[in-house]
């Protein structure tokens, strides 16, 4: 008998686990389904990480997002882990097949929805013997599987029905209709299921209502200005990021702005600034966070409403991971609403799409001219080709309607908390279909809160740094002996 | 503005006889004939392939830019020229020191390994083996490796001696303090994380693009001067290894180049390889250009030459159509061969 304590000592350093790890991976040793509900910053890639070092084979992490893999990789290969290897769209053709060719020499493997969409990797995968699949952030199947991200409802195809490897589905946020929708498309029967609680009792909730977007800006900068953090604001758009990141600067306070239009160099100088303490503000899109574990984070601010509360929940959760109160502010205006329905359906395809999609095909004309002409963009191109390829016409309009339906849905959802004139946190546990057990002291806007019994009013204002030269940079990089 | 300088720069060498859109696929780079070309006859080698990832539409703001200034304008013979403010800024500017022909975007995977090397210096100074390396490119991260393993990195004072040669040698550049900053800013080191392209256009009150061309421009003195002095700066020698580009020959011409090594003649080749003749023809202007002893008289005799080059130098117009106007009995492949292998030594009579 191995004593999992032990080998969490020797391979991680750790001495005792974080709640729910222990159970999850006993469930996964004796080879059952799992489905755990962990909170980010809790530690879930460890169950799937320990085991490997129990079970025979090699253990494959499916993970939607590449920085988010990148990251893991690093994450072992600082453990000492050198059977690890990521597989995705970043691995040149001949380091593919170099790996392709070796695969039962790694511990972990992981890779992308994407690439497990093509047929070479399932018929390499088809002759391996994995000892765990693992599906990380498999709430995607159910948020964005539907529409953004077919690719994540095929991941099982390859998958033999007899005799399969044991399913570990991990996520942060999930409610019940989304768990079902992981049991449903991983085919996980009678799954081991650890559901953390939502609840953070030293997050506290506040809502700002203001009169315009002007109004807004100036309220956020003002805030800040009176107030210490680290903290990160998400907005909307690349330019409000850069924006927000300018006028904070004006007021001599570390800020940057961060989104995905940035060089991969730049976003991960930001992330290790932030990490550093170099920077005090993170001005984000919500490209933002995945991956950054960063435990003193004591204010997140919304200037917008998002487009789901598990969104929501994912982004305020980013603070107080280090137990310390935090504040999570959303401010809004009237507009926001519309504008957030906006840019969350004006990806997705219309009907005049499927009936564009049905002519190029009776031309015997690839539908894909579609994207050369821009007459659809290459998201709502995705999401058509698939519907189309599953559906008859009719119904495929049907299902893009739907779709439309449910994240217009979904918003109305944020909009409804946000306009709460009831306890917000009782709100949000039970949108997750859990029981508040106690409040804590300023608990929300609607409970009452005052910002100076959470967080710290900012000291003075920080003077502006004169630039190192050259030669003085380098000296401090490279110091003497 | 720093781009607008360059941009300047180009427009005046290209003297009214090119349009914007050439200099854009000379910074980007372009692989073919006609940018190749453009190169050896209007002396552009130091701007050829300098930021490969400049989208069009930075380009054209840019451009939009220079034109609302007043520095340059179309003429009414559509010909692009610079205003006499145009001149006046340009000549005001300093001098560049790019050298994009031998480089080619290499520069970047010279920093990438000095970036990883200083790195590793700075973190295993606090004994911290388990940092988050800032290059992630395997190639990258596999060079770096064997770099070390081969070298006392754990001893501090080598890391000195490594810092001694960055110092001495970017003090010996003549380029401004502050693209010696931004190279230094984009470094990385314990709690001392770089900065982003933005951060430090903010700082110096200047564009993005502007901070990314000085970054690229201090790389190529710096690489320069390393190869140069070689002996003088051995460690940050051996960290250029295959940035220079010795091969100047894009792929496709040097398979032509091959063919006409083994004796087949340009019709030949054109068969073999399924291309057109005028492919092959612009691989052979490129090979002129390039290649040391080419056979020039192979295409054209000798005297024919000087009568060509005679005209080059005393026609203003580097236009093919006005050149080839005075001397019909040459056909273009012809001219264009002899003003890609004389291109310096006419520009220079002229």
């Amino acid at each position: 008998m191995y004593e999992l304590e032990q080998l969490l000592q020797q391979h991680f350093g750790y001495s005792t686990f974080r709640p729910g790890q222990k159970e999850v991976i006993e469930a996964v040793l004796q080879g059952q389904d799992v489905i755990a509900l962990l909170p980010t910053g809790m530690g879930k890639s460890l169950c799937y990480q320990l085991p490997g070092y129990i079970l025979n084979g090699p253990v494959l992490i499916i993970s939607p997002l590449l920085s988010l893999m990148q990251d893991q990789v690093e994450q072992l290969k600082r453990f000492g882990e050198k059977r690890v290897v990521a597989l995705n769209s970043f691995l040149k053709a001949n380091e593919k097949q170099k790996v392709l060719q070796h695969l039962t020499n790694y511990r972990f493997i992981f890779t992308s929805p994407e690439m497990l969409a093509l047929p070479i990797i399932q018929k390499e995968f088809q002759k391996i013997q994995f000892s765990l699949i693992v599906v990380d952030e498999a709430h995607c199947i159910s948020q964005w599987g539907f529409d953004f991200r077919p690719d994540y409802l095929k991941i099982t195809e390859w998958i033999p029905k007899q005799h399969r490897p044991p399913i570990l589905a991990l996520s942060a946020t999930a409610t019940k209709e989304v768990v079902n929708d992981i049991k449903n498309y991983l085919h996980i029967v009678q799954p081991f299921e650890y559901i953390h609680s939502v609840e953070r009792a030293n997050l506290h909730y506040d809502i700002v209502k203001t009169q315009s977007v002007d109004e807004k800006f100036n309220w956020i900068i003002d805030h800040i200005v009176k107030t210490e953090g680290p903290g990160i604001i998400y907005t909307q758009s690349r330019k409000k990021t850069v924006a927000y990141a300018e006028a904070l600067t004006a007021h001599h306070i570390q800020a940057a702005a961060y989104h995905a239009g940035m060089g991969a160099l730049d976003r991960q100088f930001i992330q290790q600034q932030f990490l550093a303490d170099e920077l005090e503000w993170i001005c984000a899109t919500t490209a933002f966070g995945m991956g950054v574990h960063k435990d003193n984070v004591c204010q997140v601010i919304h200037d917008h409403i998002p487009a789901t509360m598990a969104n929501y929940m994912q982004e305020v959760g980013r603070a107080g991971r280090n137990g310390d109160d935090a504040l999570a502010i959303l401010v809004y205006s009237p507009k926001d609403e519309e504008y957030t329905q906006y840019i969350a359906t004006e990806e997705l395809p219309e009907s005049f799409h499927v009936g564009l999609y049905e002519e190029y095909v009776k031309r015997g004309e690839n539908p894909k001219k579609m994207l050369d002409l821009n007459q659809i963009s290459e998201t709502g191109y995705r999401v058509l080709s698939y519907w189309m390829e599953q559906l008859p016409p009719e119904k495929a309009i049907q299902k893009l309607n739907s779709l439309k339906q449910q994240k217009v849905e979904q918003i109305s959802q944020v909009a409804t908390f946000v306009k709460e004139d009831h306890c917000l946190r009782e709100h949000l546990v039970a949108y997750f279909d859990q029981k508040l057990e106690q409040k804590p002291s300023n608990c929300c806007h609607n409970c009452g809160i005052n910002y100076n019994d959470i967080i710290k009013k900012r000291n003075g204002m920080t003077e502006k740094k004169e630039l190192n030269t050259w030669v003085e940079r380098l000296h401090l990089i490279l110091p003497n002996l | 503005m720093y781009l607008q300088q360059l941009m300047l720069d180009i427009f005046q060498k290209f003297d009214g006889q090119r349009s914007e859109t050439a200099a854009f696929h000379l910074i980007c780079g372009k692989r073919s004939g006609q940018t190749i070309q453009d190169v050896g006859t209007f002396g552009l080698e130091a701007y050829f392939s300098i930021m490969p990832k400049l989208s069009k539409q930075q380009y054209l703001e840019a451009f939009e830019q220079l034109i609302e200034n007043g520095w340059v304008f179309y003429d009414e013979q559509k010909t692009l020229q610079l205003t006499t403010r145009g001149k006046d800024v340009l000549e005001k500017s300093n001098a560049f020191h790019f050298n994009g022909w031998f480089y080619r975007g290499n520069e970047h995977v010279f920093f990438k390994r000095l970036s990883l090397i200083v790195q590793t210096f700075s973190y295993v100074k606090v004994k911290d083996f388990r940092f988050n390396p800032i290059q992630k490119d395997e190639e990258i991260q596999a060079w770096v490796k064997y770099f070390l393993m081969r070298h006392p990195y754990k001893d501090p004072s080598f890391h000195l001696q490594f810092r001694n040669e960055i110092e001495n040698s970017i003090k010996n550049l003549h380029i401004s303090e502050q693209a010696k900053q931004i190279v230094m800013f984009r470094l990385t080191g314990f709690h001392l994380t770089g900065w982003t392209w933005q951060q430090l256009a903010s700082q110096f009150d200047c564009g993005e693009l502007d901070v990314q061309f000085m970054f690229v421009e201090l790389l190529h003195t710096w690489l320069d001067l390393l190869t140069l002095e070689s002996a003088q700066f051995p460690l940050l020698y051996r960290l250029t290894e295959n940035i220079r580009i010795e091969n100047l020959l894009t792929d496709s011409t040097q398979k032509t180049a091959d063919l006409f090594k083994r004796g087949y003649s340009l019709e030949q080749i054109a068969m073999m390889r399924h291309l057109k003749t005028s492919t092959i023809e612009d691989h052979f202007v490129e090979m002129a250009m390039i290649i040391r002893d080419f056979p020039l008289h192979q295409f054209i005799d000798e005297a024919d030459v000087e009568k060509v080059m005679d005209v080059l130098s005393t026609t203003e117009s580097k236009r093919l159509k006005i050149i080839r106007e005075q001397i019909p009995q040459f056909s273009y492949f012809q001219i264009r061969l002899v003003i890609a292998a004389k291109g310096g030594e006419y520009n220079v009579r002229a």
